[in-house]
């Protein structure tokens, strides 16, 4: 099973590295995606992060460590060639803001976006999910090899 | 170390006679099940409440967003010119 996690999901996980959230990342039945632009940010504004976060930059280094270790990156380069997709059109007209994570979805082909963001979770049922389920109730039941979805989502 | 305590059920004359006709079924490890599955929806319910009331998770959730659509605009523009 295959899952996008926006940045709610990621944020959750960092600032609460012994949450739910972030144990969740370490189920092994699921492979995590996000776009790379997430970790760009991560880098490019450690110390803003990191204070918000309430932690030390070193230690808010570590968890992006340790985030970098279950999250696969969806390159920059796929995400521009699935930003044309209709569902990533219709993702910008409830919030631009997502269009990134929808277009990491269509590029991985994936089964489910994870966010905590409620207009996308209203808009997208089936598609956004505030909890994943287990990979047995899963669309592919828990298989990881490429596959072509149904298509009656998008 | 805790040990298990008693919890007394009332159930109705209907389940009641469905479980007499069926005393085969552990109908203690049964209702534990039900308990437990319930119970664990339960937590996990409060636990995502706690993460998102929390402040500093919206705070970096913000910046994070922003700043990542911001990178995929510039990137979507870069490759249409």
């Amino acid at each position: 099973m295959r899952v996008v996690v926006d940045a709610s999901v990621v944020a959750a996980s960092l600032v609460r590295p012994k949450g739910w959230t972030a144990a969740e990342l370490r189920r092994t039945d699921v492979q995590w995606l996000t776009p790379s632009f997430l970790f760009d940010e991560l880098s490019d504004h450690e110390v803003d992060l990191a204070h918000w976060a309430g932690c030390s930059q070193e230690e808010f280094r570590n968890r992006v460590s340790d985030l970098r270790r279950v999250l696969k990156t969806v390159s920059a380069a796929s995400l521009v060639r699935s930003a044309d997709d209709p569902l990533v059109r219709r993702a910008e007209e409830v919030d631009a803001d997502d269009a990134a994570y929808f277009a990491a979805f269509v590029a991985t082909k994936a089964d489910y976006l994870w966010t905590r963001d409620r207009k996308i979770l209203e808009a997208f049922p089936g598609i956004a999910v505030r909890i994943i389920p287990t990979s047995a109730a899963s669309p592919t039941g828990g298989e990881t090899g490429p596959r072509e979805r149904n298509g009656q989502d998008r | 170390m805790a040990t298990a305590s008693k919890v007394t059920f009332e159930v109705p004359p209907e389940l009641r006679a469905v479980m007499d006709r069926h005393p085969e079924v552990n109908w203690s490890a049964v209702f534990r099940q039900a308990l437990l599955r319930h119970a664990r929806t339960l937590e996990v319910a409060r636990e995502i409440a706690a993460e998102e009331d929390d402040r500093r998770v919206a705070a970096v959730a913000e910046g994070l967003k922003a700043g990542a659509a911001e990178r995929f605009r510039r990137a979507r523009h870069a490759r249409r010119r």
